[in-house]
């Protein structure tokens, strides 16, 4: 039998067969001293003033007068605004770390959320945590809010005409001018790039992608003669092969791949089988903690393994060997699935090594990958940085051959290695502009600081794969005197126009257009051609413009033929390719979060405080270490440690992390920031891009040979993973089996649910059972599907932001008060009958979002002393906020422990000067949801703004709702369509399917508090037997 | 100095503050008038615990430095508190200012009683009675001090009502006319001219707010109506001078400026209500809630828009639409049999529940 842990103390506990003892729910660790120790005690005195000032309240308040509100009206109403009905308009996100095309919900003017766009072939309306905490952005005030020069405030005719002088004086002189930028997937920003080259011939793009992908990319080169990477089809694969890449997390387009790779998982429409997914990597991450089969290696092992691989499978295909390093890792099984489905399987690496990448390119052809689950005919464009361009162009602005950089999008003194000489090569340059949103690290140095327009406010285009576009429109008006990257390259190049027309024209002649001469030669496209031409006008129905804006996504066949794969490439470059040499001491892996990824959004509350998938801490980056190296080193948690690489160094705490390989240290990327504004400037950390060191050419960052040496201090981290316990149940909480199991008996794993279904009806601690008649119409359910769940924590922001839930600071969430309704545990487990030191060194993990259960037979509903808590006629547990006095008798009662107290004021910012500090700030906040002020108890609602307006819409049209029609926030944002919302009691609808589907059980089911939320056993797709308990 | 002293100085202030009200009333000074009047609370506040706290002490005055101190903290926080109302005050003042006093008090006589009213004076009285009641019963030569002590209770009992009734009006606004940046007229537009409301407040079937109607909703009369009957041009030239419109040009030639009307139905933030709900799905007629608008030339909060007594009561008793295809699964049926009613009301399918207005 399994053993759950979530610590490696409760660890301890279930080693020894002993209780695993529950943390306190309210802790007294943190508090002060006066706090603990009581010492407010009252006396008679002090009730007696206590009630002297409640009456004296009571009658000066009954003698206030109200405020005088108003009621402004527009002058003339706009014809598509209505005051409180919310408007969509699809956009498109494209930062350096993600692409998506999204819609925004607009109310009022203001846009307050961000939705995936349902058509979208990409994201396939899915969205990541970094894309729901996107919106923020738009209302961040340490947004640069003026173009800057040097400084001082500026106006933009002065700078436009200062810039457009001194960039023609360079070109003169045939001095370079580089555009320094993130991967631009702009097909219009391209061309405008061109334009820009051709009034200054001397100008050249170089791309900057904070974790370089330039390996791939030449690889692909080497082996296929063109420098790009293919489509990915995680969806076709039946064997995911992954060598440390973490694709459901952060790698290349995550939301995409968990979307793809959820639809290999799903066993809810009538599937018999999964996909199986083997993951070797250096660190736990969000990818390999998904994996059926996880398997840590040494960074210096990866290309060993792969190696090794190749020839068991080249023995099979009749491949070429290569010179083979020897290597105690078993690949027969992997390599016999793998054989066995060839054409439908799938080898990656996230390693930025070309070696590496041509093996695993030779492997993915041997098995006839290419053109099924990689595809060139479409090509990935979403990364597109080359290390050795970038590389150049820092070569030449040190030797002057280059006059002039323009920086957009991208950050290289924070991002790059050795940001101090970046720096100073900067602030050298006869000509530098920074294109940004804040005066961040790389902005600091240069002469002109030129605000860029935040997304929400842009006009854009995007072409993540050749022939896949959409478009992203203004969703409100600049807030500031800001201005898009866009039109100040247009200025600089003398094209006097707006950037709209510009892209709008560019669509009609390149992309629109396409289509148009695909479709046949008649009449009509003639006639779509001669509007193509000109094309001021809003209303030309006939290009295609304006249903390609309103629906924000558009395709094109393209026919792009595969390139061939030249195999002879890996046996003539052998040699290379297998040379090896042998680590010495501890290596360094850097990594990407998946909250905050490459660190643009620092400054972001919601994802500073949302709990990493797998180490649960919040605010801060930090060493993941294994136990077993910590135990070696006597290294504790929380000791900072100093970790010397090359002359950068970084001193940061360690974070005890099972499932790593124990030779190695991990660090996140993207924290340490130290201009990106008042919030990031709170958050702990260093910046782990300095530890980057370079290996033949490349940005090298996992295998970093490092020093270590003590510190002496602490610095304390705060993790959620122990908060919030269930008490030690979790082998029936989180309940799983493996696929063979589940073949043969549908029930496998969840057996427990068949007994308390028949036989817990007397023994239960409620009476009245669940009555049909209490719900005369709707009663709402929501249905988890492990098997989809990757534990990505989309729906945590997405319920953040639906539900104005406040932001509480590191302090706090290290007192147990953070406010997320919803949770995901995160559970390690491993067989009782290994040794311990086996088993924390690779556990399972298991990935189990909490929210409010919607018990119908809630044990918090009875304990209220002031009934702040009813149950409704639709199966809800409501939560009047209003009524609520703060007991919290319900918190404890609570056997999920899923309500919030707020123990503080945070929405008016003070001390928790996060989200609700200012007016502008505050414009994010959702107008259908109340701000709970302190002392009230909150919890997960089902989001029941969108029940009242979901339903309230179908009863003003005078029909049904239809399933599905009702969207919860964290339903609409999980990119694996694992959660399910839906009206139990409606015939035939989804959520009935699921509800009676042998994997379902609800959460301590034994209580029989019947909870409206199932969740649906996990299937491995593992080999091992299912055991069932005696 | 007892303690009996000061009622009789507090008495003898009071009786001042009274007659410099009257004064000031008369000479206008709005201002002062709200200074004197918190100041007279705050008194009525102390005179009320000393007087409990006289009741709690006994014979022996043991118990003094409590009724001093809560008192103290007493005061503090009437002061707080009308400091607060103060600020409200003045806001109100501002938003009303631009109207001559006449206009002010031009509220239709029908709807001059509606709400609480002003429990000031009856307040006072009473407290004095019971402050009498009290000297007077613990007197030695008193003759009657059960009497007395009846008396003292009974009025302690009238003051708690009045509290209560001041208490539960708190936060609503019954009988709130305030008056208005243009003094517009539903008696004639709704009334007399006989204008659909939802010709004007268009959002009432669409959205949780029925909607002031923009300037060009006016417009579309008064592009050609310039004249109204009562208030001649005045009026109606506001209009313009909002919209930056030349009734003369016929050219919208200056910048505009939004009129800030005063809110008059005002719900706390915490609760949740939809027009679209009662006026489209739940078929409700706008006076069912608002009163006879038609009726009235200054607007006026008519029902007082509380919980039990208006919502809840009103959800208790209306039957929903049941041929609205949307409960078609609904059972309805085996409700009424079970449970022995013939009509589906709002409550019996989740009217009644919190979280359908609070979230």
């Amino acid at each position: 039998m399994k053993k759950y842990w979530r610590s490696l103390e409760e660890l301890e506990s279930v080693q020894k067969n002993e209780a695993v003892v529950p943390s306190i729910e309210f802790p007294t660790d943190g508090l002060s001293k006066d706090e603990i120790k009581n010492k407010y005690v009252s006396n008679r005195r002090d009730f007696l003033k206590l009630l002297g000032f409640s009456t004296a309240y009571a009658v000066a308040a009954t003698s206030c007068q109200q405020p005088v509100r108003k009621a402004i009206p527009f002058l003339q109403r706009p014809a598509d605004i209505t005051p409180g009905v919310a408007n969509h308009y699809a956009t498109t996100l494209s930062t350096v770390d993600d692409y998506a095309s999204v819609v925004v919900k607009v109310r009022d003017g203001r846009p307050i959320k961000i939705e995936g766009n349902k058509l979208s072939k990409i994201t396939q309306g899915g969205t990541n945590a970094r894309i729901q905490a996107a919106v923020l952005g738009l209302y961040d005030t340490a947004r640069l809010q003026h173009p800057l020069k040097n400084g001082q405030k500026t106006s933009w005719d002065k700078v436009d005409a200062e810039i457009t002088k001194k960039l023609g004086e360079i070109a003169a002189t045939g001095q370079k001018i580089y555009i320094v930028a993130g991967t631009v997937i702009s097909p219009s920003t391209k061309k405008l790039f061109e334009d820009f080259k051709a009034k200054y011939p001397t100008a050249e793009v170089v791309y900057l992608d904070p974790v370089s992908y330039s390996a791939m990319l030449e690889a692909n080169e080497a082996t296929f003669g063109k420098a790009a990477i293919p489509s990915y089809h995680f969806d076709q694969a039946k064997v995911i092969a992954g060598f440390n890449t973490d694709f459901l997390g952060t790698w290349l387009s995550p939301v995409q791949f968990a979307a793809d790779y959820a639809k290999t998982r799903d066993l809810t429409k009538g599937q018999k089988e999964i996909s199986r997914h083997y993951q070797y990597e250096t660190l736990m991450s969000l990818t390999g903690s998904n994996a059926d089969y996880r398997q840590f290696i040494k960074p210096a092992q990866e290309k060993k393994l792969l190696i090794k691989l190749h020839n068991a499978i080249a023995a099979q295909t009749g491949g070429q060997n290569l010179k083979e390093l020897p290597c105690e890792i078993d690949v027969k099984k992997l390599a016999a699935d793998l054989l066995a489905h060839k054409g439908a399987s799938l080898v990656v690496s996230g390693t930025n090594d070309p070696n590496i990448q041509m093996i695993v390119n030779n492997i993915n052809h041997m098995l006839g990958n290419y053109g099924k689950t990689l595809d060139f005919s479409r090509l990935t464009l979403l990364k597109q940085g080359r290390d050795a361009q970038l590389h150049q162009a820092f070569a030449d602005m040190k030797d002057g051959k280059a006059g002039a950089v323009i920086f957009y999008n991208a950050n290289p003194v924070y991002t790059c290695p050795k940001g101090d000489k970046k720096a100073a090569l900067i602030k050298k340059m006869p000509l530098s502009i920074a294109l940004t949103d804040k005066v961040d690290e790389t902005a600091k140095y240069t002469q002109y600081a030129l605000p860029n327009h935040n997304f929400l406010e842009s006009w854009s285009d995007a072409e993540p794969y050749t022939g896949i576009y959409s478009l992203g429109q203004p969703t409100i008006n600049k807030l500031w005197d800001t201005r898009q990257a866009q039109e100040s390259f247009m200025k600089w190049a003398g094209i006097s126009d707006s950037y709209y027309k510009y892209l709008k024209n560019y669509w009609i002649k390149n992309i629109l257009s396409e289509k148009a001469v695909a479709a046949k030669d008649d009449e009509q496209s003639k006639q779509q051609d001669s509007t193509a031409t000109e094309s001021d006008s809003i209303l030309d129905f006939t290009s295609g413009w304006n249903k390609a804006l309103q629906d924000g996504v558009y395709e094109v066949d393209v026919t792009n033929e595969a390139p061939e794969f030249k195999a002879g490439y890996l046996k003539d470059h052998e040699a290379e390719i297998t040379a090896f040499k042998k680590p010495e001491g501890i290596q360094l892996a850097l990594y990407e979060t998946v909250a905050l990824a490459s660190g643009t959004m620092a400054n972001n509350p919601w994802l500073q405080e949302m709990p990493d998938p797998i180490t649960k801490a919040t605010w801060d980056n930090y060493i993941t270490v294994s136990p077993k190296l910590a135990k070696e080193k006597g290294w504790h948690q929380e000791e900072v440690l100093k970790v010397k690489a090359g002359d950068a160094e970084v001193d940061l705490p360690v974070l005890i992390q099972p499932g790593q390989d124990p030779s190695t240290i991990g660090i996140a990327l993207g924290y340490g920031r130290t201009a990106a504004g008042p919030v990031a400037d709170q958050v702990g950390g260093a910046n782990a891009a300095a530890l980057i060191t370079s290996h033949n050419g490349h940005r090298q960052f996992t295998g970093i040979p490092v020093e270590i040496s003590k510190t002496g201090k602490t610095y304390p981290l705060a993790q959620t993973q122990t908060h919030d316990t269930m008490e030690g149940r979790a082998e029936d909480i989180a309940r799983e089996t493996t696929l063979a199991a589940w073949q043969k008996d549908k029930h496998a794993g969840n057996e427990k649910h068949v007994f308390f279904k028949d036989k817990l009806e007397d023994v239960n601690l409620y009476k009245n059972g669940y009555n049909p008649d209490d719900y005369p119409g709707h009663h709402w359910g929501l249905a988890i599907d492990y098997n989809k769940c990757t534990g990505c924590s989309a729906c945590i922001i997405a319920c953040q932001v639906e539900n104005n839930i406040a932001i509480v600071g590191k302090e706090q969430v290290r007192r147990r008060r953070n406010m997320h309704w919803l949770r995901i545990d995160r559970y390690y487990s491993s067989k009782e009958d290994k040794l311990y030191s086996e088993v924390e060194e690779n556990p399972e993990v298991f990935h189990q979002p909490v929210m409010c259960q919607h018990c119908d037979n809630a044990p918090c509903e009875n304990v209220c002393p002031v009934a702040a808590t009813p149950h409704t006629k639709e199966g809800l547990n409501s939560m009047a906020y209003n009524r609520c006095i703060g007991t919290r008798y319900c918190m404890n009662n609570c056997p999920y422990k899923v309500r919030r107290f707020n123990w503080f004021n945070f929405v008016e910012g003070g001390d928790y000067n996060y989200l609700f500090n200012d007016e502008v700030k505050r414009m994010v906040l959702n107008p259908d949801v109340v701000v709970r002020q302190r002392g009230v108890v909150e919890k997960c609602t089902m989001c029941i703004q969108r029940i009242q307006a979901g339903k309230l819409k179908a009863k003003d049209e005078g029909r049904e709702l239809r399933d599905g029609e009702i969207e919860v926030a964290c339903q609409q944002a999980c990119p694996s369509n694992a959660i399910v919302f839906g009206d139990t009691q409606m015939q035939d609808s989804r959520i009935v399917k699921l509800f009676s589907d042998e994997r379902s059980y609800g959460l301590l089911e034994e209580l029989k508090t019947l909870p409206s939320v199932v969740y649906m056993t996990k299937i491995r797709n593992k080999d091992e037997e299912h055991k069932t308990e005696a | 100095m007892g303690k009996y002293h000061f009622f009789y100085i507090f008495g003898i202030v009071k009786k001042m503050l009274r007659k410099i009200n009257i004064i000031l009333t008369l000479m206008k000074k709005r201002k002062m008038f709200m200074l004197i009047n918190s100041i007279k609370k705050i008194g009525l506040i102390m005179l009320l615990f000393l007087s409990v706290s006289a009741f709690a002490s006994g014979k022996n005055g043991q118990n003094h430095a409590v009724a001093v101190q809560l008192t103290g903290s007493s005061l503090y926080h009437a002061v707080a508190t009308s400091a607060l109302a103060q600020t409200a005050g003045k806001e109100a003042q501002k938003a009303h200012s631009t109207m001559s006093r006449a206009d002010y008090d031009k509220i239709d006589p029908e709807f001059k009683g509606i709400g609480p009213g002003n429990n000031t004076v009856p307040f006072i009285i009473t407290l004095v009675v019971f402050i009498l009641a009290t000297i007077l019963g613990r007197r030695k030569k008193c003759k009657a001090p059960k009497l007395m002590i009846l008396i003292a209770l009974l009025s302690l009992g009238y003051m708690a009502k009045i509290t209560y009734v001041e208490a539960r009006a708190l936060g609503r606004q019954q009988g709130y006319a305030p008056v208005q940046p243009i003094w517009f007229s539903h008696k004639i537009h709704a009334g007399q001219n006989g204008i659909n409301c939802e010709y004007c407040h268009v959002d009432a079937r669409t959205s949780r707010h029925a909607g002031i109607p923009s300037l060009n909703v006016c417009m579309n009369c008064h592009s050609q109506v310039h004249k109204g009957s009562v208030s001649g041009t005045k009026e109606i030239a506001k209009i313009y001078k909002y919209l930056g419109y030349n009734p003369k040009t016929m050219q919208y030639d200056k910048p505009g400026k939004p009129i800030q009307w005063v809110k008059v139905h005002n719900l706390p933030d915490h609760v949740y209500f939809n027009h679209a709900q009662h006026v489209q799905a739940g078929k409700v007629k706008c006076q069912e809630c608002h009163g006879p608008v038609e009726k009235m030339d200054r607007m006026v909060e008519y029902k007082e828009l509380a919980m039990g007594d208006f919502c809840l009561n009103c959800h208790r008793k209306r039957g929903i639409d049941t041929s609205n295809p949307y409960y078609k699964h609904y059972k309805f049926k085996e409700m009424k049999e079970k449970q022995g009613i013939d009509k589906i009301t709002v409550d019996k399918i989740g009217g009644a529940d919190c979280s359908s207005c609070h979230y």
